[in-house]
């Protein structure tokens, strides 16, 4: 009996050991898997770009096959509510529970602030959506695409006095750190050219109520306003309006703003509006034309700046993922980032050893092409637009 | 002048939309005793289903405000029937429940309007303005205010001068006694409580033209009422229409004179008011 259980238990022994070699998973370990966080807002007042970065993510990891480099993709979506208190914690589950080292996202600009310490303390690196921060350089742990929030607005402001011909502005933006940034960048360029602000003014996120603000604009050639999002920037722009006022309007990012459902509501009240972009759905090169049907076929629409960045981001991290063969570790995937230089739907892009994004500058307006209601080509183009600051 | 009574008319619109979401929380909180904290996903639901007839369908924009409010009036009704009779006097399991059905409403509206923005609308024969003096001043808003006042006072005659309006005060003081005197307080309280909730959801669809609609719109519209019931008065539709007037013409006047404060203006009104009168201005002494 004994000799039996000696017997019985050298068989589970070589069971244990051996068969997995027979069975082929115990000489090749399984591929590990790449796991990219994603913290995008689904609700508060910028709900409706969300789902926008989500396809354009979704859409680069689909042309891939979710694999990169013989590993396979796993995307972990996590909703950031436009709060940077639901950004940080949100964070902390993906890096925490999740052990990501990349991460897209979050949008707004005050969650950067907050989340490039710890991302630098936790070797992740974290892309910006719509433009990024230039306090979270020192960090070097945020790639910044398309640019600072500054440099992007910088030469559109140049634009607004040297093309447009308007002498004096007055600036509306949303208070936080973001948008306060893009009025910045626009404020400098314009002054910079011999413009004169007459007046600033800053409004509470979420604003139900832009009348009060409307009502005590002084009188300037041009309004320039950097709102929320595109509920924010449509309801100002109805409200503006409604209440008498014909003068001309110039906007920031109006690509990710003039969303096509946002055009389609508005009508004729944005036709003519300029602003500045980082990208619009009618530029003419074969990685947009590839990108402009393959979202279309996905959502039923044409992408605005929103999914443009994020499958550029999403490409930009699986091209630098190719080249450290799948390595995602910050000290591989840092270096590898910063020496790409790709073309994509928004032209080429290049980046400086900070990780600031180099990219093409575009200015737009909203237009009535037959019956619908779209953002324009571009009217004019600064080539390679890269923060002044940067050597 | 100009900045003073444009700020003063636009103050007063915005009040008229904070009376409208304010008046039936108040009563439903005043008069039977329930907190209703989804009232301000009542309001959302309603904003959304008149978007859809208005915008959508493209029929008149004041059937839209109806459909709204029978919108806001049915999910309310539901709510009372199924959940709320079981808590009557429970105010913690009250608040707890209803701001669950603040999330459940949300979501669902998430599911069928999507996350996005809807612009403002109104009826095309409202969009515009008129002049006055060297200003202009939108349409809506006079439209706004002047319904708001007629609400208002229909509400005030209904609670104070009709036979259903003394049943319901009667009724919440002495249940067992109006029971006694054979009422069916049952079927009052049900039809307090679809009117609350109409209001909600009309004024869901009457605020659209101002505020547009999201799917936080639920909560912030919430705060709101709470800022205009604490400084008007639980209770009273008198209270409700000084308090919204108060709090909109404190945040239109303090947003255009003192920019860097606006997020805080109404809530130092609100202070000031529990100081010196903890029960609102013209609610019960507590």
């Amino acid at each position: 009996m004994k000799k039996f259980v000696t017997i019985l238990l050298a068989a589970a022994m070589a069971a244990i050991f051996v068969l997995p070699v027979y069975a082929g998973g115990g000489s090749e370990p399984e591929e590990e898997v790449i796991k990219i966080g994603a913290l995008l807002d689904f609700t508060g007042p910028v709900a409706d770009l969300g789902p926008k970065f989500q396809a354009g993510i979704e859409l680069a990891l689909e042309e891939v096959g979710y694999e990169v480099a013989g590993h396979p993709i796993e995307l972990i979506v996590e909703d950031s509510a436009t709060s940077v208190e639901a950004a940080v914690e949100k964070y902390k589950k993906l890096v925490d529970k999740d052990k990501i080292n990349l991460c897209i996202g979050p949008l707004m600009g005050d969650a950067h602030l907050a989340l490039a310490p710890l991302a630098a303390e936790n070797k992740v690196i974290i892309t910006s959506l719509i433009n990024g921060m230039y306090d979270t350089i020192k960090y070097k742990t945020y790639i910044i695409y398309p640019t600072t929030v500054d440099a992007q607005t910088y030469p559109f402001g140049k634009y607004t006095y040297e093309k447009l011909g308007h002498k004096s502005a007055v600036v509306i933006a949303a208070d936080y750190a973001g948008k306060r940034g893009y009025a910045d960048g626009f404020i400098k360029g314009f002054q910079e050219s011999g413009g004169e602000i007459v007046q600033e003014i800053y409004t509470p996120l979420g604003t139900p109520d832009y009348s009060p603000y409307i009502s005590q604009m002084k009188s300037a050639d041009v309004v320039m306003y950097a709102l929320e999002g595109p509920g924010p920037v449509s309801r100002f722009i109805y409200q503006y309006r409604q209440a008498g006022n014909e003068g001309p309007l110039v906007t920031i990012t109006q690509d990710g703003d003039y969303t096509p459902e946002a055009l389609a509501e508005l009508k004729d009240i944005a036709l003519g509006i300029q602003g500045e972009a980082s990208y619009t759905w009618k530029l003419d090169n074969p990685e947009n034309k590839k990108f402009v049907d393959g979202i279309k076929k996905k959502t039923g629409t044409v992408p605005s700046s929103s999914e443009q960045n994020a499958y550029t981001l999403t490409k930009i991290l699986l091209a630098a993922l190719e080249k450290t063969g799948g390595d995602d570790s910050y000290n591989k995937m840092w270096g590898a980032i910063t020496s790409l230089k790709m073309n994509t739907p928004a032209g080429p892009v290049s980046f400086t050893p900070e990780g600031v994004a180099i990219t093409h500058m575009y200015v737009t307006q909203a237009e009535k092409v037959g019956n619908n209601y779209e953002i324009s080509a571009p009217l004019f183009t600064v080539e390679n637009v890269k923060d002044w600051r940067l050597k | 002048m100009d900045f003073f009574l444009s700020n003063l008319l636009n103050g007063i619109s915005y009040g008229m939309i904070l009376f409208l979401i304010a008046a039936g929380m108040s009563i439903v909180m005043g008069v039977m005793g329930i907190t209703n904290l989804a009232h301000g996903a009542l309001y959302m639901v309603g904003a959304y289903v008149g978007w859809t007839v208005a915008v959508k369908l493209g029929l008149d924009f004041w059937l839209a405000a109806v459909a709204g409010g029978i919108a806001g009036g049915l999910i309310g009704l539901l709510m009372e029937r199924v959940f709320l009779k079981q808590l009557y006097k429970q105010v913690n399991e009250q608040v707890l429940l209803t701001y669950g059905f603040v999330y459940i409403l949300t979501n669902i509206c998430i599911w069928i309007w999507g996350g996005r923005y809807r612009l403002q609308f109104t009826a095309p024969y409202i969009f515009g303005s008129v002049d006055l003096g060297d200003f202009s001043f939108p349409l809506t808003r006079i439209v706004i205010t002047g319904l708001g006042f007629i609400i208002a006072a229909s509400l005030w005659y209904l609670q104070n001068k009709t036979r259903i309006g003394a049943i319901v005060r009667a009724g919440m003081d002495d249940k067992e006694m109006i029971q006694g005197l054979g009422i069916n307080l049952n079927v009052v309280v049900m039809l307090v409580f679809f009117i609350a909730s109409f209001i909600a959801g009309f004024a869901g669809v009457i605020g659209a033209q101002l505020l547009s609609t999201y799917p936080g719109i639920g909560l912030d519209v919430l705060l709101q009422a709470l800022v205009v019931i604490i400084v008007g008065g639980v209770g009273s539709i008198q209270g409700a229409l000084l308090g919204g007037l108060l709090i909109g013409l404190i945040d239109t006047f303090g947003k255009a004179l003192f920019p860097g404060l606006a997020m805080f203006t109404i809530y130092l009104a609100m202070i000031v008011v529990l100081l010196f009168k903890p029960s609102g201005l013209l609610g019960r002494k507590v």
